[in-house]
């Protein structure tokens, strides 16, 4: 066993396994979590958007109703959630990055996870709901019907 | 409200730890989740399909340590891989999101871990760790993770999730994003991530690994050999991008079936390929029967059911040169159906309808039937983007002929060459676009975008093509996690970096039972790195006669190097008697005695 997992088995106080080995819950602090945390602190939704005052409306039923066992449209509150969410989990780095050189040469990127992928699901008309891997809002808006109505501001 | 400082002290660390012999990596997931919510939602729940939690939040801890378990039984590093993960309330229809939190390249790696294969190329945070042998940052995390804790995830994990989508299945998609299963190019612009400053010295955008191995078959160039210009185009080449990996060309065999859907133009050659296209809901499906002809533009006459000659709404005035081909009708003004109808009467046998022009910039359409024209539709018929419309209406002159069939001699999710296509639909769909394979593959695959409800939680052939890819990028099999891989590692299953191997046979000596190969074995050897020459030589005397091992591993040649002798007199009587142990031994013969003490 190597050294790192005789470490942990001890730490757990259980012999970890092989294949067989079952995860064990251990609560410790963790830096690695507080840069998560600093990172959402930091990202707002996009400042177009804000600048536009934007707001979307659903145009495709996506949403499942059990109580009636029908499909419906998002209501207004649902789709400025949706919109709300999605900006800020597709939200981007611009092309240029908060980068540096370690001293050792190695390039390091810090895009904090800005390049994550978002699964949206719009439900079917037996309740299912049919998933889409995304990276933009653009996308995750086509997929669920959203259609952004603007109202004023720095229109193009 | 959430509490920081609280999360910092309850942060839950689930650890998967494998022993190195069965390939591992450690993956932490720090429940970044507050309590009461997410992993610890206290919500009673009953246990449903292996999943034995009792809670809410148990059973997302166990559903997420079951999907991070698989991969960490799939990929190997030495170096702990840590996910911040959690869930939280996300909008309706928001199942959740997962991405490298870094990138790194131009790696420095600590022998003999292998560092990075192109320079100035971009890779995933924990891919970068596995090949540089060391954690390149020690207080952030490789991925970060959250998913949705209002949506109706099936929580078992063995996989029968009847209606509803099962999260393990969701959580092993996005983890393998996160793990490298992606590109950071811009698909709507072409460009690359990441030029920056650091200090007055500024480094431009470069490519990633994913890239490097995106190869577009139209010009033969990878996306990391392109343009910016280049990339853009390449994005929407619908069904002529490929992955070129070696393991994943190798491993299709096992896991895509012969036989697809195809809209493919034969000739000529300088448009001929698969194009990407939309099916409709009237008519016979593709195949039945396939259809292969010369395309002909249908030519009606522009009158009150359609403005233009060639959006098909009027009966054909062209109907011989239409009839037994294949007719081209533009989109717009009627319904689907009845231009169908109407090459169906001039005799065609199969149509492909291009978006107009106020369709430019959409998607390939799926084609609703109506009840007036649908039932009567006895022929297939398809559609196509604009911009493939245009191309071959552009090349009508020198003929264009076309097939929409299923061809039982390309697998679903392949090209004509074998290599597995990525998904590159027109218009682009950034993020889903490059980054996933293709949706035309059969069997469904874990890394198409849209997540399938027949998936296995397999992530290799043949089920499944995710590992082969992975192993592409450089996640390469390293079960004893010592930098070597296994293919050439000369202790697969035991870490020995300097590949030490005293014998020079097929085992390194950290696994060589007996390294000198002397026939004694290491743990009974008095010296398990004996001279192991074939004859004994004294100086440059060589007696010819063998160097023998005696039973406790010495051989002949280590007891004679080791004599300390006074004169040279001491020395041939300290000969003499080791040679008189071997001869009552048997070990060797009065005149082999005779050849050694002639040399000493």
């Amino acid at each position: 066993m190597k050294m790192r997992n005789a470490f942990y088995a001890a730490a757990l106080g259980t012999a970890l396994i092989g294949m067989s080995a079952q995860a064990e819950v251990k609560w410790i602090t963790s830096p690695r979590a507080e840069k998560v945390k600093q990172a959402e602190a930091r990202r707002t939704p996009s400042t177009q958007s804000v600048v536009k005052r934007e707001r979307w409306s659903a145009t495709r039923a996506i949403i499942f109703d059990h109580a009636t066992k029908t499909l419906r449209k998002p209501t207004a509150a649902e789709t400025a959630s949706m919109v709300e969410h999605l900006e800020k989990m597709t939200s981007k780095p611009v092309r240029s990055i908060a980068g540096r050189v370690q001293a050792n040469g190695t390039r390091q990127g810090s895009i904090e996870g800005e390049h994550a992928t978002v699964v949206v699901a719009r439900a079917t008309a037996d309740g299912q709901y049919e998933t889409l891997c995304v990276q933009t809002f653009d996308e995750a808006a086509e997929f669920l019907g959203l259609v952004r109505v603007v109202t004023g501001g720095n229109q193009q | 409200m959430k509490n920081i400082a609280r999360f910092l002290l309850l942060s839950l660390v689930l650890i998967l730890a494998t022993a190195p012999a069965f390939a591992a990596a450690n993956i932490f997931i720090i429940n970044n989740d507050g309590p009461g919510e997410g992993f610890n939602d206290p919500t009673p729940a009953a246990p449903v399909g292996g999943n034995t939690g009792t809670t809410l939040g148990l059973q997302r801890q166990i559903a997420f340590v079951h999907a991070a378990n698989i991969w960490a039984n799939n990929i190997d590093s030495n170096v702990d891989i840590y996910v911040v993960a959690a869930f939280n309330p996300l909008a309706p229809n928001v199942l959740g999101s997962a991405g490298a939190w870094d990138v790194f390249s131009d790696l420095t790696p600590i022998a003999p871990y292998p560092g990075s294969a192109f320079s100035q190329t971009w890779y995933s945070s924990a891919l970068a760790d596995k090949l540089a042998g060391y954690d390149h940052d020690l207080v952030a995390p490789d991925l970060n993770a959250q998913f949705s804790s209002n949506f109706n995830f099936y929580l078992g994990i063995d996989g029968n999730h009847g209606p509803l989508n099962d999260l393990v299945t969701v959580l092993l998609h996005e983890l393998g994003h996160g793990l490298g299963f992606q590109n950071f190019v811009s698909e709507a612009t072409g460009a690359n991530l990441g030029n920056f400053f650091d200090g007055p010295r500024f480094y431009p955008l470069q490519t990633d690994v994913y890239s490097q191995f995106t190869l577009d078959t139209t010009n033969g160039l990878t996306w990391s050999n392109m343009t910016q210009a280049q990339r853009q185009a390449s994005a929407i080449r619908y069904g002529r991008v490929v992955w070129n990996g070696a393991n994943v060309t190798a491993a299709a065999p096992s896991v895509l079936l012969f036989g697809a859907p195809e809209v493919r133009v034969l000739s000529p050659t300088g448009i001929a390929g698969s194009y990407q296209f939309g099916t409709a809901g009237f008519g016979p499906v593709i195949g039945n029967p396939n259809v292969t002809a010369s395309v002909v533009a249908a030519i009606d006459p522009a009158d009150v059911a359609g403005p233009a000659t060639t959006d098909g709404c009027s009966f054909f005035t062209n109907a011989a040169a239409v009839a037994g081909r294949i007719a081209l009708i533009e989109r717009g003004t009627c319904g689907f159906t009845q231009k169908v109808s109407r090459a169906q009467s001039a005799g065609a046998i199969g149509v492909i309808i291009y978006n107009n022009a106020a369709n430019a910039a959409t998607a390939p359409p799926g084609m609703a039937t109506d009840p007036i024209f649908g039932p009567t539709i006895t022929i297939p018929s398809v559609s196509l983007s604009r911009a493939d419309g245009l191309n071959i209406v552009s090349n009508l002159g020198g003929g264009v002929t076309a097939t929409i069939s299923v061809d039982p001699t390309i697998r679903a999710g392949a090209d004509a060459n074998g290599q597995v296509r990525l998904y590159m639909p027109f218009p682009v769909s950034g993020g889903s676009s490059g980054s996933h394979y293709d949706t035309a593959a059969l069997k469904n695959l874990l890394m198409e975008p849209s997540i399938n409800a027949d998936l296995t939680h397999s992530l290799n052939p043949p089920q499944d093509l995710t590992m082969p890819l992975m192993r592409d990028i450089g996640w390469f099999a390293d079960a004893d996690v010592d930098g070597i891989e296994d293919s050439a590692d000369n202790c697969p299953n035991t870490s020995n970096g300097d590949q030490a191997n005293f014998d020079n046979d097929s085992q390194g000596d950290a696994c060589d039972a007996d390294d000198d190969n002397d026939g004694v074995n290491d743990d009974v050897d008095a010296n398990p790195n004996s001279n192991t020459q074939p004859t004994v030589t004294i100086g440059n005397c060589n007696s010819g006669s063998p160097n023998v091992v005696f039973p406790n591993g010495l051989t002949l040649m280590d007891r004679i190097n080791a004599i300390v002798a006074t004169n040279h007199g001491d020395f041939v009587s300290q000969v003499s008697a080791i040679l008189n142990e071997a001869k009552a031994l048997g070990l060797i013969s009065g005149a082999q005695k005779g050849a050694i003490m002639s040399c000493a």
